[in-house]
């Protein structure tokens, strides 16, 4: 066969090819998998949890998944109401404490502190992202939470009389488990995440408008409010929905702080539920239609984080292009 | 031009006061009170920290100790003595099978975005929709877990945590990964390439050697994250007493054991806790000091 | 850098345009004795004295790297905010030690204010942009008369006041720079320090710039960094060269070759190498 070397030299070439086509359609389908799970999280949970999606899972705020004394005509209740509402009260709470904070450190470290002193904080603020949640929940049960009840009856004491704050601060728990507990717990743990992006957009702050400032005579305080601010405002609010989004989906500190009562009330310093935290606690005892309401909450939460995350991108986002035509 | 002479003087005083003193209270204050709410916010966010630390381990090293990390775990919560055994080995399969499934993937993901989809639509779309998984809660990926693996083959297993933490540290390990690989400089690259390597073969001996230490730091602080994961174990792993070292059957990790205890009212079942929880964090502090370490040891020089 | 036929003189530059003010009559508002500074342990410049005289201009110019930016941003302290930055020697202005333990950066900064080489006016209105540096100053009394003075100062006035609301990143190089100047003039320092003002604009808004810079020179005290020859004969009344050296070490400094009078330095310079740059043999 004259031909052969010839073809020997194409088949090489073709192996070559086929490696490199190969190698391609491996890293293609990594990449797809993301995009798989996601869509199977969406289709499977939905499917499961669709015997339990009824009017009253999305209106009512009473739970009754079992019978409750095994003897009754009572029919189960699966109403997530008083879980959404837990969710959102602790989340606010924790937003609430965790941007100024944040934002404070940020500022620490971009526009305060000695460049020594910035690489420890920046490794301790990594050691408080490390910590388990699961340690802070434990921590919070044990520690915090009957060390805080003290401080809520001060609080009660003295706001308590107060027509609109009294109805937030009311007559404390006794174990000290408590929406606010919670809220707390979840801010400490949020301050890293919103810390890290915050600290980001301030360093993209340009450089010439804060020497504008500085060369006007601008305090310290002055430059970071004309200069720094303005310029970080998008970004920031970026930082903290995805501060937002970590703590409505944070289950296992909150299942252990909250306190485990159904029920929606003004009071910060009573027990409550949220949407994590009941799928973890009750997911042993349910059969059925119930498992699938659990389900179904899941599927409520990984909707409203999707949502929550995917809106704080495109704020940052935002806020970014805006800069750079800016910086232009 | 000849006016410029007569022109009246500029208006500041002469000579001025240039001391600190002579600055308006007001600004001064306002200066040195923001100063100090930030380096108080700092503050507020340290003492936490101090304290989780000194509390797991004052309390944690009070339980601890060899039998601690190997005997069985009491069945009752209430009885005193027995160890998180099972608790340590079933960390270490699970998170370790989530490893070994998560970090190829995420890997070669990396690889995809960086080397081949760049900014084209499709990368760009796995890459927002990476960003999207990292933060999905992980109770949600542990009823994913159960919902779609655990429902079909009946039994709850250390296999499905292992699905759970690996589905929870791919979008992590992608992200790093291709952030580390966009610090490699072209040059290698195009090296490469003039040598008559072909693409894949350029990516695998040149690109991955030059960003492998920072890939391996991000490596292991998915990992120490996904080791500290309680939700998703409860939900599909169920619970063990007695060591299994294998991926089948129920299981049960440190983290799902802290949980369970901390709740109960018994004072043996929260000393359980608070040594689970020392055990825990000494795992994940060292995967992430090694990570640290990795990262500024074996850095690709930055430009 | 332009090259220059070695007959170069500043009348055949600009016929007829030398500086009108007898320029060793007025008072000196700064004088730099032996000032070196350092970044760390690198003595960036070394060894510079000179002065600043009232109501004119005096123009650093030099090669790059010679250290005429680093003297000039020592000038109001705004090199405190580089990490490692040093001074020796002394600076003061009316005979204070701008360098003296008990002096406020921010005071100084206030008195002695800066234009940069890019405009960098802030993301806000114009209006906003010169209100900024009085309302930090707690000045709150006729706000619209004082900008609309800053601004007539800068000769922005006529072309901005229709949209005093809008942004000043929609202005253009030019205006945004003149915007800058009446942002700097509006707290009515004594001093203003001007990096390399023009080096980003168009030949038609440079004119506009060193127009402005005679006007100003009535009520200002003006200091220019330049690295375009022509632009310093034309408006100043002072030149500083500098240039860069190698030490014995052979490590490079910036250095103060020569200060006079501008006329001096363009026609007649007293150091070789000042006459080897201007005439465009440098290097």
């Amino acid at each position: 066969m004259t031909v052969l070397d010839k073809s020997a030299q194409l088949t090489r070439k073709d192996r070559g090819r086929h490696a490199d086509r190969l190698f391609w359609a491996l890293c293609v389908s990594a990449g797809f998998a993301v995009l798989v799970i996601l869509a199977l999280i969406l289709v499977t949970m939905v499917k499961q949890a669709y015997p339990a999606f009824s009017a009253e899972f999305f209106t009512s705020s009473t739970w009754i998944p079992n019978d409750p004394d095994g003897d009754g005509p009572a029919k189960p209740v699966y109403g997530t109401l008083a879980f959404l509402y837990g969710t959102l009260v602790v989340s606010a709470i924790a937003v609430i404490v965790a941007v100024p904070v944040s934002v404070g450190i940020a500022l620490f470290l971009t526009e305060l502190a000695p460049r020594r002193i910035r690489t420890a904080i920046v490794t301790l603020i990594d050691l408080l992202a490390a910590v388990p949640s699961v340690v802070f929940g434990l921590w919070g049960i044990l520690v915090v939470a009957p060390a805080m009840v003290p401080v809520y009856q001060w609080i009660h004491d003295v706001l308590g009389g107060v027509p609109l704050l009294g109805s937030l601060f009311g007559e404390p728990r006794s174990s000290g488990r408590s929406f606010m507990t919670a809220g707390l717990i979840l801010a400490i743990m949020i301050v890293p995440i919103i810390t890290s992006i915050a600290r980001e957009v301030f360093a993209t702050v340009p450089d010439s408008d804060k020497q504008a400032a500085w060369a006007l005579g601008a305090t310290r305080w002055e430059m970071i409010k004309g200069a720094v601010l303005p310029h970080s405002f998008g970004g920031v609010v970026g930082a903290v929905i995805l501060g937002l989004g970590r703590a409505m989906g944070e289950t296992i500190a909150v299942a252990l702080v909250i306190g485990s009562s159904v029920q929606i009330t003004a009071n910060l310093f009573e027990s409550g539920y949220a949407l994590p935290a009941i799928i973890v606690d009750q997911w042993g005892e349910s059969t059925g239609v119930f498992t699938a309401a659990l389900i179904g909450m899941g599927v409520v939460l990984f909707v409203i984080t999707v949502l929550v995350n995917l809106v704080a991108r495109f704020v940052v986002r935002r806020a970014e292009i805006r800069m750079r035509g800016a910086a232009a | 031009m000849t006016t410029t002479a007569t022109r009246p003087a500029a208006a500041a005083p002469v000579p001025a006061d240039l001391r600190r003193s002579a600055l308006p209270l007001r600004r001064r204050l306002t200066d040195g009170f923001s100063k100090s709410l930030m380096g108080l916010a700092l503050l507020i966010a340290l003492i936490p920290l101090g304290l989780v630390i000194y509390h797991v381990t004052s309390r944690g090293i009070a339980v601890i100790s060899w039998d601690f990390l190997i005997e069985d775990i009491p069945n009752s919560a209430r009885r005193i003595g027995g160890g998180m055994g099972p608790a340590v080995a079933g960390t270490l399969v699970i998170t370790g099978a989530a490893a070994a499934m998560a970090i190829p993937l995420g890997v070669l993901g990396s690889i995809y975005l960086n080397e081949y989809g760049k900014q084209n639509a499709l990368a760009r779309l796995i890459r927002t929709m990476s960003d999207v998984m990292t933060g999905v809660p992980s109770v949600v990926m542990g009823l994913f877990i159960y919902v779609s693996y655990v429902l079909v083959v009946k039994e709850q297993s250390g296999f499905a945590a292992a699905l759970a933490l690996g589905c929870l540290m791919l979008p992590v390990i992608i992200r790093s990964s291709e952030e580390m690989l966009r610090l490699v400089p072209d040059e290698l690259r195009q090296a490469s390439a003039a040598l008559g390597a072909r693409r894949w073969k350029t990516t695998v001996s040149v690109v991955l050697p030059a960003a492998i230490s920072g890939i391996v730091s991000g490596v292991m602080l998915a990992i120490a994250r996904a080791a500290g994961e309680t939700a998703p174990v409860v939900l599909v792993a169920g619970t063990v007493f007695a060591s299994n070292w294998s991926l089948e059957g129920a299981n049960t990790t440190l983290a799902a054991q802290i949980f369970k205890n901390a709740g109960e009212p018994f004072p043996a079942a929260q000393e359980r806790a608070w040594g689970a929880a020392l055990t825990l964090m000494v795992i994940v502090l060292l995967f992430t000091v090694a990570s640290r370490l990795i990262s500024s040891r074996f850095a690709i020089k930055e430009r | 850098m332009t090259t220059m036929s070695s007959d170069f003189t500043l009348s055949t530059l600009l016929p007829g345009a030398v500086p009108a003010m007898p320029v060793a009559s007025a008072t000196p508002v700064m004088q730099l004795e032996n000032v070196s500074v350092f970044y760390g342990n690198y003595e960036a410049v070394r060894g510079t004295t000179m002065a600043v005289r009232e109501h004119q201009i005096t123009a650093l110019i030099g090669p790059s790297g010679c250290g005429k930016s680093t003297v000039l941003r020592s000038l109001n302290r705004m090199n405190d905010l580089v990490a490692g930055a040093r001074v020796a020697g002394k600076i003061t202005f009316h005979g204070q030690d701008l360098y003296a333990p008990d002096v406020d950066p921010i005071q100084v900064r206030r008195r002695i204010g800066m234009v940069f080489q890019k405009p960098n006016p802030f993301p806000k209105s114009i209006y906003e942009n010169v209100a900024y540096g009085l309302k930090i100053n707690g000045i709150k009394d006729n706000m619209d008369d004082r900008v609309e003075q800053a601004l007539r100062g800068a000769a922005l006035w006529d072309e901005v006041k229709g949209k005093l609301k809008t942004s000043g990143l929609a202005l253009s190089g030019g205006q945004q720079q003149r915007l800058c100047i009446a942002r700097a003039i509006a707290v009515k320092p004594e001093v203003i320090l001007m990096d390399e003002p023009c080096s980003a604009l168009d030949p038609i808004a440079t004119g506009k710039i060193e127009d402005l810079m005679h006007d100003l020179a009535g009520t200002y005290t003006i200091v220019i960094v330049t690295h375009n020859m022509q632009q310093a004969a034309r408006v100043s009344h002072h030149t500083a060269f500098f240039t860069a050296e190698l030490d014995e070490a052979g490590v490079r400094h910036g250095r103060l070759v020569e200060f006079n009078d501008t006329g001096r330095i363009f026609t007649n310079p007293a150091d070789k190498r000042t006459e080897d740059y201007i005439t465009g043999r440098f290097g």
